[in-house]
């Protein structure tokens, strides 16, 4: 688990410091609200529909439980008692007041959090897969490096007002469940004649110009990822534009010059900047690593859970929401927070405190956050996972659905965002409601439904197999469906398929697309694979009757 | 830049001071004056060629029309570690109290408030960091921790 050493607590608690200063010259008028703004943001704080929100970083996902229950102290305190998980694995307030950010700040800081760079124009948190250092498919460990890149772009001064956000996030697993394609810059960690580097990606992101990364560097080797990133990041700040917040984010710039243009760019910058930097060094990396040490295994015999044969539920829900570990004896966990009558990603106090405490029972103590906007606890072992499963029933986060049609991801849209054109919570909840049958759920397979309430696109609908985009026309609100994206290895973008549905269809025509795709789907074939066999037209004709 | 400016100097060995100077500048349209000292727009497109005749003067203002605007920032970077500019850097126009620290860390060593902008905040905020995370400009490396 990663720890603070003092030099990441003297600058958080500066920080904090500041942003308490700043606060105060905002209340007292020194600082007016255009001039508060772009502070704020690097802190977190938007100003959304009805309050503040305030985004904190979980920096690669990962928490302890002393941080759960701070989140949950915190959710208690300052907002209305619950909190969100987000896409890029972060957890946000939405009731926050003004007044009491830097209180929230110091109670962040005092459990090793903040809320540094989670919004504006600078170079955000870095986001990983939620399975590191535990998954069977993994290479490498990504996580060292994601450290070394989040020591690197904290408070960086020269990248703190690029042309617009920055993000960054690495894989080192044969499956990518970090969406590296859909990020400013995509990492996948890999090794080569026994060297560790990246396949670097750039000019991924989604919004109103979705466009998938495409790959610059087929392998940079390890000791050269913060001089070839600098690099990139000054290419993106003297030339990216800066006229039209539309055409500002770096994936522009690539797809105006050309991935291979671009990586010229790049090479000629990085030759420069290997005058003026050194290395990362073999210590400094194995420093980064030492962050990273695994728990106190046990060594345990490869036999699954003994309760399989017997238990068809668990069984059930062994499959669904659990993964292979690469220790003999343990699984990965995933906990749903998905399911009728809750928002996807929200989470309660209440619930906070019982993942503390179920991560305290099985898995040394350490919970993480999913860019799916659900929870893993990583390290459980099969013999206790029977016990677990009882345990997370209790508290509802037992429901056997991940990565089917009811696991979506979803922004908070009209409900909470200032820019959002229609709400997506609502018609999220229809779906889970409609779709809430175990059995017809898992038939349907594996389904990756991504909603937006508007084009800026934080729910990402453009690489869900199933994406809907929630628009505004003569102040109704109505849902456009497009299929075919992913954000997988498969990487892809959707395509609409037609007009618009009202609100109270949506869910209906899914299931009429839905029961077309069990209709003409052939053996072992998800809906993604029958989309792509046969095309958009069979679904189309199913939708609109 | 009108004389009777408040200019907060930030000296390379970390000392802060105040003056009221303001020093001349010619505009980058006659470079060639005898003027040993110009006034760079941060947003002037990069370039090695203007960078290499920068470098030759003995103090650039570099102006910020907008505080959002990061150009600026690279142009200093660049200056002191790639073409060893040892004059003195200006940062003016449109900046904010709470980005001197990151002008000086890109090797700016005076800043220039604007009117309204207070020196005691100014002062905590070039301060108020005692840690980083990167190497400012001319160190070389921040041993990593």
């Amino acid at each position: 688990m990663y720890l603070y050493n003092d030099k990441d607590k003297a600058i958080v608690q500066s920080r904090v410091d500041e942003f308490e200063d700043q606060v105060a010259r905002r209340m007292s008028g020194e600082l007016s609200e255009d001039m508060f703004r772009p502070l704020r943001l690097m802190n977190g704080l938007y100003l959304q529909r009805h309050a503040y929100m305030l985004r904190v970083a979980i920096p690669y996902g990962l928490l302890s439980s002393k941080q759960v229950r701070a989140l949950a102290e915190i959710a208690d305190k300052y907002d209305q008692g619950y909190g969100h998980i987000t896409t890029r694995q972060n957890i946000q307030y939405n009731w926050p007041k003004l007044r009491d950010a830097p209180a929230i700040l110091q109670k962040l800081a005092d459990v090793e959090m903040h809320a540094i760079q989670t919004s504006g124009n600078c170079i955000r948190n870095t986001t990983s897969d939620p399975l590191a250092g535990v998954a069977k498919d993994e290479v490498v460990d990504p996580r060292p490096y994601a450290e070394a890149l989040r020591q690197w772009s904290t408070f960086h001064p020269e990248f703190a007002y690029l042309p617009r956000k920055f993000k960054i996030a690495i894989t080192g697993a044969t499956e990518d469940r970090a969406a590296i394609l859909a990020h400013d810059i995509g990492l996948r960690v890999v090794e080569k004649e026994g060297q560790v580097g990246f396949e670097y990606y750039v000019g991924g992101g989604l919004g109103r110009t979705p466009i998938l990364g495409s790959l610059i560097n087929e392998f940079l080797p390890a000791k050269e990822l913060l001089r070839y990133t600098e690099a990139v990041l000054r290419v993106y700040n003297q030339w990216g534009n800066r006229e039209n917040k539309y055409k500002a984010r770096i994936k522009i710039l690539v797809r105006k010059l050309g991935p291979a243009e671009f990586g010229k760019l790049v090479d000629t910058e990085w030759a420069e900047v290997k005058n003026e930097r050194p290395l990362l060094s073999d210590k400094e990396i194995e420093n980064f690593k030492q962050y990273f040490t695994e728990p106190n295994y046990e060594t345990l015999p490869d036999v699954a859970a003994k309760e399989l044969s017997d238990n068809k539920s668990f069984a059930t829900w062994y499959n669904q929401n659990t993964r292979p570990h690469r220790k003999n004896g343990y699984r990965a966990v995933y906990l749903s927070l998905k399911r009728p009558g809750q928002a996807p990603g929200d989470v309660t106090s209440e619930q906070l405190r019982n993942i503390a405490d179920l991560a305290d029972r099985y898995s040394f103590g350490e919970t993480r956050t999913t860019h799916e906007q659900n929870l893993v606890l990583a390290d459980v072992k099969e013999s206790e996972l029977f016990a677990l499963w009882a345990d997370l029933r209790k508290y509802s986060f037992a429901t056997a659905n991940l990565y089917t049609l009811t696991d979506m991801i979803c922004c908070p849209g009209l409900d909470y965002c200032a820019l959002a054109n229609a709400g997506s919570i609502e018609v999220a909840d229809n779906i889970t409601k409609h779709f809430d049958d175990e059995e017809k759920n898992l038939e349907l397979g594996d389904i990756h439904l991504k909603m937006s309430g508007c084009i800026n696109a934080c729910g990402h609908h453009h690489v869900g197999h199933i994406g809907i985009l929630g628009v505004n026309k003569k102040g109704k609100e109505f849902y456009q469906i497009m299929l075919g994206g992913s954000a997988g290895n498969d990487g892809s973008l959707g395509e609409w398929i037609g007009p618009a549905f009202s609100k109270d269809d949506v869910h209906l025509a899914l299931e009429r697309i839905l029961d077309r795709y069990r209709e003409i789907k052939e053996d072992g074939e998800r809906f993604l694979d029958t989309y792509r066999r046969v095309g958009r037209a069979p679904f189309k004709e199913a939708a609109y009757v | 830049m009108s004389s009777g400016t408040t200019t907060v100097l930030v000296r390379n060995d970390g000392a802060f001071g105040v003056n009221a100077n303001s020093v001349a500048t010619s505009s980058l349209s006659d470079f060639e004056s005898q003027e040993d000292s110009i006034l760079l727009p941060g947003e002037t497109p990069y370039s090695v060629e203007l960078a290499e005749r920068l470098s030759k003067k003995n103090f650039i203002a570099i102006s910020f029309s907008k505080f959002a605007d990061g150009r600026g920032y690279s142009w200093a970077k660049n200056l002191r570690d790639r073409f060893g500019f040892q004059g003195t850097l200006r940062a003016t126009g449109d900046i904010l109290v709470d980005q001197l620290l990151y002008y000086s860390r890109v090797g700016f060593d005076e800043l220039e408030l604007s009117e309204g902008q207070k020196v005691e905040s100014a002062l905590r905020a070039l301060g108020r960091y005692k840690e980083f995370y990167q190497p400012a400009a001319g160190e070389t490396s921040q041993e990593s921790t």
